[in-house]
C-alpha cells in the first residue's frame, strides 16, 4: 500500500515536469534568409528551440517561402534558454545540405520588445562556395592577445543574439576574458578579410588577408 | 365571397386549435447529451491553423416555466493543429467550455420543436502534444444557437442543430496577432439525444 502511494505520488510529481508554458502569450520570431548575392532562398527550415536543462522542445518551427520569409508564433516559456536555428540540424530535422546552416544562442524571452523579435536578413552561402580559415596564434612580445575581430564574408555557424544586437565596430573593451579567442571560420571563397586585435597593452592592429579558393591558415604574429 | 370567407373562419379556427393542441403538450426537457463537429470560422488560429476532430457536450436543466429553460452544461472538442508556424510546434489544441444560458423551445408540430438558446460560459484553450503541455487561455464565451429536435418516444428526443461560439480567451501579444489569438469564432454542429 505504502509503495503504491509512493509511486502515485512519484506519477503525479513527473506529471508536473516539463518546460512551463504561458498559453496566453505568444512570441513571434520572423527573418528573411538570403544567399550570399542577396537572393530569397525558399524552403529552408527554421526552428526555434527551448530548453530548461532537463528537457527541450522545437516549440516554433516555419519554412521560408518564395520571398525567404519566415515567421512563427508560439507560446513564452519560463526560465528556458531559447536558441533559432536556421538550416540546422536537430532531430527530425530536414536541412538543405546545399546551404550552411546558423544556430542563434541565448535569445532572452524575458528581453523580448512587443512580443516580436525580427532578426532582420541571415545570409546563408553555399557549402561549395566555402572554405576554411583558420588564424595560428604566435604570442612573439608576451603581451596577451585580448580581442580579435574577422570582417568578410564569414558564415557563423553560431551566433551570440546579444551580440547580435551590438553594432559591428570593433571594441576594444570587448574582451575574451575566459582566454577562448575564436580561431577557426568558414569563409566566402575570392575576397579579403580584414582582422583587427588588441593586445593587453593597448595597441590595436589590422591586417588584410586575401583569400582565394582553398582553404587557408595563416601566422598572427605579435 | 360568402364561401371564402366561411373557408378563412375554417381555416382560421382549425389552425387556432392545432396550436393550442401543440402548446398544450409537455416540452420540458432536463438533459441533453450531445457530439460537436467543431470548426473554426473567421481569420483566427482555430480557422486558420487548426482542423476540427470531434467533441462532445452534455447539458441540465435547472430550472423550467413552460417554454422557457435555464440551463448548465460543459461542451470539449479537439482540434488537430495543421499549421505549426502560427499555432506552434504542438500535435492538438482542446477547447472546454463551461456554460450557463437559455433555451426556449418552440413547438412546430406534435413531434418536432425548434429549441433556441443563449449562452455565456467560461472558455479555455488548452494546446497539447501527447502529454506536453503548453499552456492555457482562458476567457468569455457567448454562444447563440439552435436546434431542432424529434420526439422518438416519452421524453426521449433526438435533435441535430447548429451554434456559433464567439470566444475572448485572454492573449498578450504583439497588435498584430492579438486578434488572431484572442477573439476566435466557432460554427459548431451538434448531434445528439435529449429528455
Amino acid at each position: 500500500m505504502y509503495r503504491t502511494l509512493l509511486c502515485l505520488f512519484a506519477a503525479i510529481l513527473l506529471n508536473g515536469c516539463g518546460i512551463d508554458y504561458v498559453g496566453s502569450t505568444k512570441y513571434i520570431f520572423k527573418g528573411r534568409i538570403e544567399d550570399a548575392s542577396g537572393w530569397p532562398i525558399p524552403n529552408i527550415e527554421v526552428a526555434t528551440f527551448v530548453s530548461d536543462g532537463n528537457t527541450s522542445d522545437v516549440i516554433g518551427y516555419d519554412r521560408t517561402d518564395s520571398d525567404g520569409n519566415y515567421t512563427m508564433i508560439f507560446p513564452k516559456a519560463r526560465n528556458v534558454e531559447t536558441s533559432l536555428y536556421i538550416n540546422s540540424e536537430f532531430y527530425g530535422s530536414h536541412i538543405n545540405p546545399s546551404y550552411s546552416g546558423i544556430s542563434i544562442i541565448n535569445i532572452n524571452q524575458q528581453e523580448i520588445d512587443n512580443y516580436t523579435i525580427n532578426f532582420g536578413i541571415s545570409t546563408l552561402y553555399r557549402n561549395q562556395d566555402l572554405i576554411s580559415f583558420r588564424i595560428n596564434l604566435i604570442n612573439l612580445s608576451n603581451i596577451p592577445l585580448v580581442n580579435l575581430q574577422v570582417t568578410g564574408q564569414l558564415q557563423e555557424s553560431v551566433v551570440d543574439y546579444s551580440a547580435m544586437l551590438l553594432d559591428d565596430s570593433f571594441n576594444p573593451e570587448e574582451t575574451y576574458t575566459n582566454g577562448y579567442i575564436p580561431t577557426e571560420y568558414m569563409v566566402a571563397k575570392n575576397q579579403t578579410l580584414i582582422l583587427k586585435y588588441l593586445l593587453a597593452d593597448g595597441t590595436i592592429s589590422e591586417l588584410n588577408v586575401p583569400v582565394g579558393t582553398e582553404n587557408l591558415t595563416i601566422n598572427l604574429e605579435y | 365571397m360568402k364561401k371564402i370567407l366561411l373557408s378563412l373562419v375554417l381555416i382560421t379556427g382549425i389552425t387556432a386549435m392545432a396550436q393550442d393542441t401543440i402548446q398544450k403538450k409537455t416540452n420540458t426537457e432536463y438533459f441533453r447529451l450531445y457530439y460537436v463537429f467543431p470548426k473554426g470560422i473567421g481569420n483566427n488560429v482555430l480557422a486558420k491553423a487548426n482542423n476540427g476532430v470531434a467533441g462532445i457536450g452534455l447539458a441540465v436543466t435547472l430550472y423550467s416555466i413552460d417554454e422557457l429553460h435555464l440551463i448548465t452544461g460543459y461542451e470539449f472538442s479537439e482540434y488537430k493543429v495543421t499549421d505549426i508556424s502560427l499555432a506552434a510546434n504542438v500535435k492538438n489544441t482542446y477547447i472546454s467550455n463551461l456554460y450557463f444560458g437559455a433555451l426556449y423551445k418552440i413547438p412546430l408540430t406534435h413531434k418536432l420543436d425548434l429549441t433556441t438558446k443563449f449562452t455565456v460560459g467560461a472558455f479555455t484553450v488548452n494546446q497539447k502534444s501527447d502529454s506536453t503541455k503548453y499552456g492555457k487561455q482562458h476567457g468569455p464565451a457567448f454562444t447563440p444557437g439552435f436546434d431542432v429536435d424529434f420526439n422518438i418516444i416519452g421524453q426521449l428526443r433526438i435533435f441535430a442543430g447548429v451554434d456559433y461560439c464567439l470566444a475572448l480567451p485572454a492573449t498578450h501579444t504583439s497588435g498584430e496577432y492579438k486578434s488572431f489569438f484572442g477573439t476566435l469564432h466557432q460554427l459548431n454542429i451538434t448531434t445528439g439525444i435529449k429528455f
